[in-house]
């Protein structure tokens, strides 16, 4: 499982990675979302994989297996910024088309050109 | 507790709450256009409540600053958690130089938009609370993912401030300064999730002492989370070779924001002096040195870039943001000797320049507004109407900025050179003092193209600026320079006790990892307190 999940990881943040070197902005968002999922999914996999156990630890019940809570929160603190930034890169994208009049990301200033 | 004991959180507190008031206050000023009235009084109430916001908050440090003098570390335990697992907000002297600073900054930028920069629209004030919500609370955290999370705050507040004031400029800086902020953020949370993974904590002084014991085998894996973190730290602080977006970024902002970005880079070289002394210093066995051999290099082509760009710039603004960038590169090269009189010279290089870089981009931005359409470009231009005072200031700063005496340049880059060891003294001395005097040429070339290379006594086309109605701001900013220079010497000694409490490591690790009182009783279902016992490898542990 770990492989799967190391390769998973992978993948993702390589496509990522090569969507953010495109020239234009919808490909860089795509790509910087791709590059915050793989680094959600990795950020899960430090606290180890455990399949059915609870994310308690209890002492009187003797060393049993538990899943790590603290990577959970992690990840969920940072899928939620993810998410403003996302929208507000987003959001940046679509002014800058509109301002700029193209969606390259060195789209040259109006008043360069003229 | 007493009432002291709460200073760290009311330090973050007080912003959040003023910003969300001042929040409000612009939301309820939206209208139809014809309500101009309704909306300057709600601007003005904004300016009121954010400028006492900040006075107070000036206030706090202060005595932040004298609570922490004698040595006293405050450990504020959220929740009161016993350590580690409480997320500690920890300040010492370093953390309460750098929060005074960021206060006093802050105040004088939000003096400087009140002059009716902050009127281009409705959110100004409120973000620039949160700006100063998301410094203090980096400068203050002793818990790494913490840092991670003021990180974001304070970048999410200078995304929405540096497009702040429309013009398709700062949108196009804006996308790629955002884009880049965004992989350094993903870096910096796979180097804390390795981190995590290896050693079980988060709390900054806990990892410093598992990171001593960690095994040969693991290493590696922390020392290349380690060199991640260098990587995320330099971008923020824009060091070679990631410091590229920094001029577009700084010159595309409006004047009060430069000025605020000011501290921006200084919260990279904070997070590398609070990350790389402790937890990779000579004394952690296996992982000791991660960045020892990069950090001066780096600092000193730093330095060597932003001359070479101050040189070459043809603009006054964009000369400034190179200013920046080599007053980063001279503030590494001063942390990379790893010496606790290069610490303490860096310390007092930051509080030097952060003033001075605050007050020259309000300067540039009084001297633009007076040469018109001209703006900053460096070429003979109208008459000002101030150019005697805006020359003087011109004058002083730019003395400040070489590093000629008697000002706190001359003094800081002294201390730099005085505290270099005999074996890195030829390299640092020649780039150091080459690099001061090339500015120095590049500075009275600028100074005499500004103000002595006029165009004529025929009044320029287009219609003429009215004289600045305030410098107050950017006067008060450039006295620092006068005050941290005659007052040299208490600073320094200050500066001095900030370097030996941040290489004493064990004494940092007792005191965040040891409860000031007894811990609470342990409730049922909690993890036991010990350092080891919990978040260790789950799998492994199991029969």
């Amino acid at each position: 499982m770990e492989l799967v999940l190391a390769l998973g990881v992978g993948v993702v943040a390589a496509c990522g990675v090569y969507l953010l070197l495109r020239a234009r902005t919808f490909s860089v968002v795509l790509g910087l979302s791709l590059i915050s999922y793989a680094t959600n999914l990795f950020l899960f996999g430090v606290g180890r994989i455990t399949v059915g156990a609870p994310p308690i630890y209890d002492a009187s019940a003797g060393a049993v297996a538990y899943a790590d809570p603290i990577p959970q929160a992690l990840v969920l603190t940072a899928i939620v910024i993810g998410f403003a930034m996302t929208a507000f890169v987003v959001v940046l994208a679509l002014v800058a088309h509109q301002r700029l009049g193209g969606d390259r990301v060195d789209q040259p200033l109006p008043e360069d050109e003229a | 507790m007493s009432v002291s004991a709460h200073l760290p959180v009311a330090m973050v507190a007080l912003p959040m709450l003023t910003a969300i008031v001042c929040l409000l206050l612009g939301a309820a000023s939206r209208g139809k256009d014809e309500d101009v009235l309704q909306r300057q009084r709600q601007r003005q109430r904004q300016r009121w409540i954010g400028g006492l916001s900040l006075l107070l908050l000036v206030g706090l440090s202060a005595v932040l600053l004298q609570q922490t003098a004698d040595g006293r570390v405050f450990v504020y335990r959220l929740a009161n958690w016993p350590s580690p697992f409480a997320i500690a907000l920890v300040v010492d002297r370093l953390s309460a130089i750098m929060v005074s600073l960021t206060a006093t900054l802050c105040l004088f930028v939000h003096l400087a938009a009140a002059r009716g920069k902050d009127a281009r629209g409705r959110f100004f004030h409120p973000l620039l609370q949160l700006q100063v919500m998301g410094l203090c609370g980096a400068f203050m955290t002793g818990d790494l993912f913490n840092l991670f999370v003021f990180f974001e705050i304070l970048l999410i507040a200078s995304y929405a401030l540096l497009v702040f004031g429309d013009g398709t400029h700062r949108t196009r800086a804006s996308l790629h300064y955002v884009a880049l902020n965004l992989v350094g953020s993903a870096l910096f949370l796979i180097a804390i999730g390795t981190l995590y993974g290896m050693l079980g904590t988060l709390n900054m002084a806990d990892l410093v002492a598992r990171a001593a014991q960690v095994s040969p085998a693991d290493a590696p894996v922390v020392r290349a989370a380690g060199g991640l973190l260098l990587v995320v730290f330099g971008l923020k602080a824009a060091i070679v070779p990631m410091g590229l977006w920094l001029p577009p970024t700084y010159h595309a902002a409006t004047t009060p924001v430069s000025a605020l970005f000011a501290i921006m880079t200084k919260v990279g070289v904070y997070a590398i002096i609070r990350i790389f002394i402790p937890m990779f210093g000579p004394q952690q066995g296996a992982v000791a040195g991660v960045a020892d051999p990069w950090i001066l290099g780096l600092g000193l082509a730093t330095l060597a870039l932003g001359t070479l760009g101050a040189l070459s710039a043809t603009e006054f603004k964009r000369m400034v943001t190179f200013l920046v960038v080599a007053s980063v590169g001279t503030q590494l090269t001063s942390v990379g000797l790893f010496t606790e009189q290069g610490l303490a010279a860096a310390t007092f290089y930051i509080v030097h320049s952060t003033f001075l870089t605050a007050a020259l981009f309000l300067l540039a931005g009084a001297i633009i507004h007076q040469r018109g359409e001209l703006g900053g470009r460096l070429s003979a231009g109208p008459v000002m109407y101030q150019g005697r005072l805006l020359g003087l200031l011109f004058l002083v700063a730019a003395l400040s900025a070489a590093g000629l005496p008697p000002l706190s340049g001359f003094v800081s880059k002294a201390l730099i050179l005085a505290a270099t060891p005999a074996a890195w003294k030829a390299v640092v001395w020649t780039v150091v003092l080459v690099t001061s005097f090339l500015l120095l040429i590049q500075l009275s070339r600028v100074g005499s193209v500004l103000f002595w290379n006029l165009a004529g006594d025929d009044p320029p086309k287009g219609p003429r600026p009215g004289p600045n109605d305030s410098l107050v701001p950017a006067v008060v900013l450039l006295s620092f320079s006068v005050v941290l220079a005659a007052a040299a010497g208490p600073l320094d000694d200050f500066t001095r006790a900030t370097a030996t409490q941040l290489y004493d490591r064990d004494a940092m690790i007792e005191r965040v990892m040891t409860d000031a009182q007894p811990p609470p009783k342990t409730r049922r279902g909690d993890p036991p307190p010990t350092p080891h016992g919990f978040a260790r490898r789950p799998g492994q542990e199991a029969p």
